[in-house]
């Protein structure tokens, strides 16, 4: 099928769009506070996150003429100075005036530049920076303004943004901006072509038939890179008065994302550790040589345009106010594809047929949404009715490929014995359609109605209809062979475990008639009616009260339940009666039931519902435990619990305390159990003055998962009737093969800033910030028999333990920014930022060096984030101004 | 491509600048700025305490403006203000905002050049000792009444009894844990004369009386009002 430009599928929609919506409007973004619909509202960088440093001096005089403090908050919190409005001149005659602020100098990093977390999200490099250039210009009778801004650290993180309008008219903006995403710095790829659609290997490694040894000593040699995705997005948008009383909207935003990440490539299984070490049982057993596991690179190449349109009214006819909008998104994949070439042959001691694997990348789709909202005063109780009501779709009609790559199973050649012959898996017309035809609808309809029957007392009831109408109809068939379902592991489960476990159904055939298999996507679909009743009651002028309940009632479709009832419970308490404190609680309970669940609802999509399907005489092998329960779809009970005290501390300072906490309880032993949340925040602010600026903060929280599960009594597979029986505490699924796994985090967050404002020529900056994580993956389980039996040879309780080491992630940062104004005009800017990080996570445990990345058949990518590192970031700028 | 992008926007900002009308008339700035005297420093007033002079001292050190207003601090012709009874503090405000340079006038400025911080304040605490003219009406129904006691919110009209009290002698307070504006600093109005009332009024209006954070407050609201809603206000205050 051939591709179109996502702009041209964009401009198609938009004229279409306009043509209904609007007379002739240009297409917009939207920032900020009006009719924002995709990102871009915050325009900073590493080097300044407000984007506005360069104009934040705080202005003596406050907020008011009137006092000298700031005021506070409903809620308590300070109001912070506003800054000062920078110098203006007047331009020509008119009644214009303008400034102009440039900011450009030179970055110099230092120490361990190329740790990971150094550069994550800011791709530091040595070189010349632009920090900031502003230029705006006001005509304060006319109320017309242009701004632009834009500031730039490198090619990969930098911004730039022209607004210009009419206050009270209209405002466009367009925008150019690079923000960049360092996944690792410590990449070894074993394969050339990285960024490409094609990994090849290097020389002196034979696609499927290389040794773990030759594998081992090209990877020790690979050049070290950096992966990194840098997010590149553009966009224009309008806003604007159409009459008195509507307002029209639009917007189109482009975002290019590029780059490479770590991806995968299995070859089938490669965990053969069956056999003890050297030291014997308990010591690392034989690295595998079957099967195949590749960390490869994958390339990022996305372009999504979102397009927005709309009107609003404000003032209504007949007293409505109604909003109306028309949204879509357009997401093309410019790398759809990612084929690669295998080192190893998943069978050991002979050269594999299938030499390398495909992946099929993220399709190109197409989503749409057109949304009405309306709403209108009732003349009972001073209420007011307001509808909502959407529809929205989601297409995706790409090109399908063909299930194996003719270049890794050439036509004319068969895997292995079998007997399946490549010529007839790896051309498309081995599929039962050619593009994917794949379509979700969705559609929402909200009905609310407020009230206020008594002064103290305001209350509201509230429907919503959500559904999901999944209309995408695919089987796995092959018309070439008359088979169902797909050759799994591309091509290579059937090389090593046979015609039996290829993964295919074809009724009739000894060989694949009895085989258990997917051959249809499963249309996951859902309608959810929501009813909500809810109120505040004021008790007193310190004191007010809420009450919400809510009734959820989800059909899902092709789901274990069928239909599931969420009920909610909600308290709220907000409180100024505890002294100069103001109190705001809130207490939430939630119990969610449901039908009978149905563990494996899905045989309409697997092959014993086909015709010709021949049980094999020890029956179907359990899918799981007829008792796992996935945690949405299973009994809840869960409560929350949130109070904020916000304290003031005289007329300058603020000290905020929140404690908060859920328990989730979920109804299930095999599955998640339970989860919960604890966690308190205190911040202490205080602004004795228009030039000094204090905040400091301490963050904890404490969280839990804990789940269970049964292994398979793998004595049973395919050796006993029983091993059908999917019942907990029965002979496929023992109690003594229960194991439970409960992952712990404890992360703790402190720091602190000021900002000094030593003269008006003089300004200081200096932040603290410390991270810690640690996280424990635990387990505990009811005997041995919940250890797989391949590797009972290799293990024992006390190698085994009761958890994984843990995972600590430790940061601490020190910013400093100086700002030293030389003259009225030009001025000076010192930027320092120093980090200092720790990290330690046992799935890269033995990663030292490149050579360390090829165990057994097993080819990884990434040695990990660097463990211990300081690294310093020093910026010196001059800065000119009007 | 990306540099093109980046080109393109700052060619369209370019292009939206030249757009401006504006500009093409950007051929000679005044520099009138660089030969006028050196601006007084803005006077903020919002910590200002209450007066604390000699009322004792200031009686022998207020002669000389006796001579317009009035030996008991009534002034002697309408242009110049009624003193009696006056908030201290104010008063010694505008002594040194005279002498500072934030107030401007040909006759209190000389005066107020060559005296001390201690003469100003007891002068400001000796006038504010004697006793305010004899009040007139309490009529509360005209225009300039309505104003005072009201405003006029749908003109963004504040009412001025919010801080100069409701029967204009000035304010009250109740004391809060809230920042609070420095009362003392807010004079009272009562029985000034129409004259000298429309010309404050004027003066805040104009900008020419702006230069302290009192002053700015005033600027603001005066901003807010007609030439006719001063003549009612100054009628009304001055009736009473």
């Amino acid at each position: 099928m051939p591709k179109q430009h996502p702009l041209a599928t964009g401009l198609v929609w938009c004229v279409t769009a306009s043509a209904v919506a609007l007379p002739c409007v240009s297409s917009a973004q939207f920032d900020t506070s009006d009719t924002q619909r995709v990102g871009n509202t915050q325009f900073g960088n590493n080097l300044d996150p407000t984007g506005w440093s360069s104009f934040q001096t705080p202005d003596p005089m406050g907020m008011s003429y009137l006092h000298p403090d700031q005021l506070r908050t409903p809620t308590g919190s300070l109001y912070p100075y506003p800054s000062q409005a920078p110098a203006e001149a007047p331009m020509g005659q008119g009644d214009w005036t303008y400034h102009w602020l440039l900011q450009f100098g030179y970055i110099h990093t230092s120490g361990d530049r190329n740790a990971e977390f150094f550069q994550q999200y800011a791709a530091w490099k040595d070189a010349g920076a632009l920090g900031a250039f502003d230029f705006s210009a006001l005509n304060r009778k006319t109320g017309q303004y242009v701004e632009f801004r834009g500031s730039r650290i490198d090619e990969d993180n930098q911004y730039y943004r022209l607004r210009m309008g009419t206050y009270g008219s209209y405002r466009v903006e367009a925008f150019f901006r690079d923000i960049p995403h360092v996944l690792s710095t410590d990449a070894y790829p074993l394969w050339n072509g990285v960024g490409s659609t094609s990994l090849t290997l290097p020389p002196g490694l034979t696609p499927g038939a290389s040794s773990q040894a030759q594998v081992a000593a090209v990877e020790a040699d690979r050049p070290r890179r950096t992966l990194q995705v840098t997010r590149e997005s553009e966009g224009v948008s309008w806003e604007g008065m159409l009459g008195k009383d509507w307002i029209g909207y639009a917007g189109v935003t482009n975002e290019n994302r590029h780059g490479e990440r770590d991806w995968g490539g299995s070859m089938f299984f490669s965990y053969y550790y069956t056999a003890p070490g050297p030291g014997g049982i308990g010591t690392p057993g034989i690295q595998g040589t079957g099967g195949g596991q590749n960390e490869t690179v994958r390339p990022v190449d996305f372009t999504t345009t979102d397009i927005n349109i709309g009107m609003r009214n404000k003032a209504g006819a007949a007293g409505w106010r109604f909003n109306f909008n028309m949204s879509a998104s357009f997401f093309r994949d410019h790398k759809d594809s990612l084929s690669f070439s295998a080192p190893f042959s998943p069978v050991p001691g002979s050269a594999s047929v299938i030499t390398g694997g495909t992946w099929s990348l993220e399709p190109d789709n197409n989503y749409y949404n057109v949304r009405l909202e309306g709403s209108h005063p009732l003349s009972l109780w001073r209420g007011e009715f307001s509808a909502t009501a959407s529809y929205g779709s989601m297409r995706q009609n790409d090109a399908l490929q063909s299930p194996l790559d003719p270049a890794f199973c050439p036509t004319g050649q068969f895997i292995g014995t079998t007997g399946i012959a490549c010529a007839n898996w790896n051309t498309t017309a081995a599929l039962s359609q050619q593009s994917a035809d794949a379509r979700i609808d969705t559609g929402l309809v909200n009905l609310r109605a407020s009230f206020r029957p008594l002064t103290d007392l305001t209350a509201y009831v509230n429907f919503r209809w959500r559904g999901e109408n999944n209309m995408t109809r695919y089987t796995m068939y092959n018309p070439l062979t008359g088979q169902y379902g797909f050759l799994h592991e591309n091509g290579t489960q059937t090389l090593v475990v046979g015609n039996l476990e290829a993964g295919l159904f074809q009724a009739g055939n000894p060989l694949y008639q009895s085989y258990f298999t997917q051959f249809a996507n499963i249309p996951y679909s859902y309608n959810d009616r929501q009813a909500e009743l809810g109120g505040t009651y004021q008790v007193n002028n310190h004191n007010s009260l809420g009450l919400t309940y809510t009734f959820d009632r989800q059909t899902p479709q092709q789901r274990e339940r069928t239909y599931l009832n969420d009920q909610h419970l909600k308290l709220t308490w907000d409180s100024q009666a505890l002294g100069q404190s103001t109190l705001r609680f809130s207490y939430e309970y939630e119990k969610r039931t449901g039908g009978p669940y149905n563990y494996f609802p899905y045989m309409p999509w697997y092959s014993p519902s086909l015709p010709g399907y021949v049980q094999s005489e020890l029956g179907i092998l359990a899918y799981t435990v007829s008792q796992m329960y996935k945690y949405d779809m299973s009994d809840l009970e869960a409560s929350k619990l949130k109070a904020i005290i916000t304290t003031p501390l005289g007329n300058t300072a603020t000290l905020t305390t929140t404690f908060y906490g859920n328990r989730n309880r979920y109804g299930a032993d095999i599955g998640r159990q339970s989860a919960s949340t604890t966690g308190a925040d205190v911040s202490f602010d205080w602004t004795p003055s228009a030039s000094t600026t204090f905040n400091s903060y301490l963050s904890m929280e404490s969280s839990r998962i804990k789940q269970g599960n049964v292994a398979d009594n793998e004595s049973l597979m395919d050796q006993s009737p029983e091993q059908a029986n999917t019942q907990f505490g029965g002979p496929m699924y023992p109690y003594a093969n229960f194991w439970t796994a409960t992952d712990t985090e404890k992360d703790a967050n402190v720091g602190a800033t000021i900002s000094h404002v030593f003269t008006p020529r003089v300004k200081l900056d200096v932040g603290y910030d410390y991270t810690y994580s640690r996280g424990v993956n635990g387990y505990d389980y009811a005997s041995m028999g919940a250890i797989t039996p391949g590797y009972l040879a290799i293990l024992t309780t006390a190698s085994i333990g009761n958890s994984f080491p843990a995972n600590i992630y430790r940061l601490q940062t020190l910013t400093a920014n100086l700002n030293l104004a030389l003259t009225q005009r030009v001025g000076l800017r010192l930027y320092g930022q120093y980090g200092y990080g720790r990290y330690a996570d046992w799935h890269y445990t033995g990663f030292d060096a490149p050579g360390d990345l090829v165990i057994g058949n097993r080819v990884y990518t990434d040695l990990g984030p660097q463990t211990r590192w300081h690294a310093a970031v020093l910026g010196a700028f001059v800065t000119l101004k009007l | 491509m990306t540099t093109l992008k980046i080109l393109g926007l700052i060619a369209l900002a370019m292009a939206s600048v030249a757009w401006m009308p504006a500009l093409h008339a950007a051929t000679d700035i005044p520099a009138a700025a660089g030969t006028t005297a050196k601006p007084a420093p803005f006077l903020d007033v919002r910590r200002q305490s209450p007066n604390d002079g000699n009322a004792h001292d200031g009686a022998g050190k207020a002669t000389v403006c006796a001579a317009c207003h009035g030996p008991k601090g009534v002034a002697v012709a309408p242009n110049f203000p009624n003193l009696a009874g006056q908030s201290a503090t104010y008063l010694y405000l505008q002594l040194k905002q005279f002498k500072g340079g934030q107030r401007g006038d040909p006759v209190m400025s000389g005066q107020a050049a060559n005296l001390s911080d201690t003469n100003m304040r007891d002068l400001a605490s000796y006038y504010a000792s004697l006793p305010p003219k004899t009040p007139g009406s309490d009529e509360t129904q005209s225009a300039g009444a309505q104003l005072f006691l009201s405003g006029d919110p749908a003109r963004g009209i504040p009412p001025c009894q919010g801080c100069h009290g409701s029967d204009a002698t000035g304010p009250r307070y109740e004391a809060s844990g809230k920042p609070q504006p420095p009362w003392a600093t807010f004079p009272r109005l009562r029985g000034q004369s129409l004259v000298y009332v429309t010309k404050a009024l004027n003066d805040f209006r104009s900008g020419a009386r702006s230069d302290s954070s009192n002053a700015r407050i005033m600027q603001s609201i005066a901003g807010t009002l007609s030439d006719d809603d001063i003549q009612h206000l100054s009628t009304y205050l001055s009736s009473r």
